[in-house]
């Protein structure tokens, strides 16, 4: 069951300057946490500050004000470098679509990150046939590029990328938006599985229903604040 | 290396661009490796000329003979010389006996070096008996009373093998002293100037024409087979020379000309690889600026999922270096080819043989490769290269994740 805050953010701000350098505040003052083993949605409609969120708590971006703690790391102290590493180690991104390299085939995008960690072959090997496996992605499309894989077939190998790595928290970015139905649904099944299964905690940033009913946590966003916060049994 | 492969594919994604800067490096290197093989085998023969036909690697002779070459400035015991050069491993000599004169046909007269060999011991430090177009190399009977010359001398005053000539020159006691001769041999070497200017007859003819003591010499000329050690042997030699009253040059002492020569033509390869880069390098710019920009949205997931930002530059120098290796192979490989037929043919220069002849150069140019000063060109190109990808490198790595990831 979640147990120690896994995130925790404090009077989080991000302001934009628009097209017109109007200022504009994306996240406006947010207090929030996520404990570990949490499969959190974080919806709301368009403009809300559901993605700029997860950029922030996945330092793809930087705060205007206030702080990120992942993992008692608080990301504000990271350069560059450090907080690249920090991603590498502890973090997993599933996003919308276009997610893998295109040079590179469904095996080889999915060790991807094993080999900057620098695990050894063999390891890398069964660690990656392993999520192949659990995701039901043949043996057959290991070996081909993504522009060879259907839609989902890529978002699943983009999942076993994220996971392959056992990181601490997945960030999934609107994950089926690219999905027929049929397909999202079985992908989050999956997922919620593995995160009971292992304790992989999930924050999805989605307007999708089948993602907000499958979370068991719900906090909605409206003008860049928490306008409700729900967990479900 | 999972970042060496990305590179190396990348650069097939489009095949078309990749051969065009493929084709431009390969051009570049291929046009680089020519024209130094050329200046360098240009440069390699006018060394040679100065080197051979000029007294050798080294050489010694009485002190001021070279700022002031008349008969008095003499080398006074070459014997002392030659137990000194006797001693050394890899070293040839042979001794000369050199006066101003005057050659006369029953046409013409010129004026020359008359100069005094010993036929047996000159080969060891002049090709000239390997020279003779026309008769035979000085004979070993020091009273035969013959000369060799070059062919344009024996032109310019009228005169064809076997026919006399008359020498005259100074004696060391002020008299005129003249001596016949008889033409034994027409050499062509390749300097123009050497062949109009130098009548070669046996040491002992010119001993007795301008009275040189027994054991004197105007010049010891020493060969070492290979430009290398040449100061280091100059150095010994200076040493134990010491006292004597003698001065001992090597050929960039004698030829201080030749040696700025050659620093200019060094210099040259330098200039060479800036101007035909950087036309490549504003391609390369101009190739990678596009390929960044198409792979925005890539490099972002990438960056995203935790490659650093000195891990995307080190790709885009991958990608480069890529290129570039490829199109050095093939520029390179094409300029082996060229070089190698260019080697058996030469290149003739007919045209111009007048003015290459008259430095020392020949007609013909045999190219010669530095393996050095082409490893330090491409080493130049390479550096040019990293110059040129710097900067899309360095933008790509900075780009704002979310910006990039949410580029189309």
């Amino acid at each position: 069951m979640p147990s120690q805050a896994l995130v925790k953010v404090t009077r989080l701000v991000k302001v934009y300057q628009d097209g017109s350098h109007v200022p504009v505040r994306a996240i406006d003052g947010i207090d929030f946490t996520v404990a570990a083993g949490e499969f959190t949605a974080v919806a709301g409609p368009s403009g809300s500050g559901k993605t700029t969120l997860l950029n922030l708590i996945g330092s793809l971006d930087t705060p205007t004000e206030g702080q990120v703690i992942v993992a008692g790391q608080d990301l504000g102290q990271l350069s560059r470098r450090a907080r690249a590493d920090f991603r590498l180690r502890n973090l997993g991104f599933i996003f919308q679509s276009h997610n893998l390299i295109p040079v590179l085939s469904a095996h080889e995008n999915a060790e991807f990150n094993l080999l900057l960690q620098g695990v050894p072959a063999l390891e890398r090997r069964a660690r990656v046939l392993a999520e192949f496996a659990s995701l039901g992605i043949e043996e057959e499309l290991t070996r081909r590029r993504p522009a060879k894989l259907s839609g989902g077939q890529q978002q699943r190998v983009a999942i076993a990328r994220a996971l392959v790595t056992r990181p601490k928290l997945i960030l999934a970015d609107e994950p089926t938006a690219s999905l027929d139905s049929k397909t999202g649904a079985r992908l989050l099944d999956k997922m919620r599985a593995l995160n009971q299964r292992t304790g992989i905690t999930f924050l999805f940033s989605t307007h999708d229903p089948m993602v907000i009913d499958r979370a068991r946590r719900l906090v909605t966003l409206r003008d860049g604040r928490i306008a409700s916060d729900e967990t479900r049994l | 290396m999972i970042l060496a492969k990305v590179a190396w594919r990348s650069i097939w994604r489009n095949p078309r661009r990749s051969w065009v800067l493929i084709s431009a490096v390969a051009v570049g290197v291929f046009t680089y490796v020519g024209i130094v093989a050329y200046i360098d085998g240009l440069s390699l023969q006018l060394v040679r000329t100065a080197i051979e036909l000029q007294g050798g690697h080294i050489q010694v002779s009485g002190t001021g003979y070279f700022e002031n070459p008349v008969i008095r400035t003499q080398v006074t015991d070459q014997r002392i010389v030659v137990r000194v050069l006797d001693a050394l491993k890899g070293v040839r000599h042979a001794s000369q006996l050199r006066s101003p004169g005057m050659i006369s046909s029953a046409e013409q007269s010129a004026g020359v070096t008359i100069v005094g060999v010993d036929p047996m011991q000159e080969p060891a430090v002049s090709p000239l008996s390997g020279l003779i177009t026309e008769g035979d190399w000085l004979s070993n009977d020091p009273s035969a009373g013959e000369v060799v010359m070059g062919a344009a001398l024996a032109e310019r005053i009228g005169v064809l093998l076997g026919e006399r000539i008359v020498l005259t020159a100074s004696h060391l006691n002020g008299d005129m002293s003249a001596g016949a001769f008889r033409v034994r041999g027409l050499f062509t070497s390749n300097s123009a100037e050497y062949d109009k200017t130098q009548v070669i007859t046996h040491a002992a003819e010119v001993r007795a024409m301008i009275g040189f003591a027994p054991h004197a010499a105007s010049t010891v000329a020493i060969s070492l087979g290979m430009d290398q050690g040449v100061q280091e042997v100059q150095a010994e030699l200076r040493a134990r020379l010491e006292g004597h009253g003698v001065e001992v040059l090597t050929w960039r002492d004698r030829s201080p000309m030749l040696v700025m020569m050659d620093e200019l033509m060094r210099l040259t390869d330098v200039i060479l690889v800036v101007i035909l880069f950087s036309a490549v390098g504003f391609t390369l710019i101009n190739s990678f600026v596009m390929v960044i920009f198409e792979r925005i949205r890539e490099i972002g997931i990438m960056a995203a999922g935790g490659v650093r930002p000195g891990q995307v530059r080190l790709l885009l120098f991958m990608e480069a270096a890529f290129v570039v290796l490829i199109g050095i192979g093939v520029g390179a490989g094409l300029a082996a080819a060229l070089i190698g037929w260019w080697s058996s043919v030469g290149l003739d220069l007919s045209a111009f043989a007048e003015g290459l002849s008259r430095f020392g150069a020949g007609a013909v140019i045999y190219p010669s490769v530095n393996p050095e000063r082409i490893a330090t060109g491409l080493g130049m190109i390479l550096i040019m290269v990293f110059l040129a990808v710097l900067y899309p490198a360095v933008k790509a790595s900075r780009f704002k994740i979310v910006d990039a990831m949410s580029h189309a």
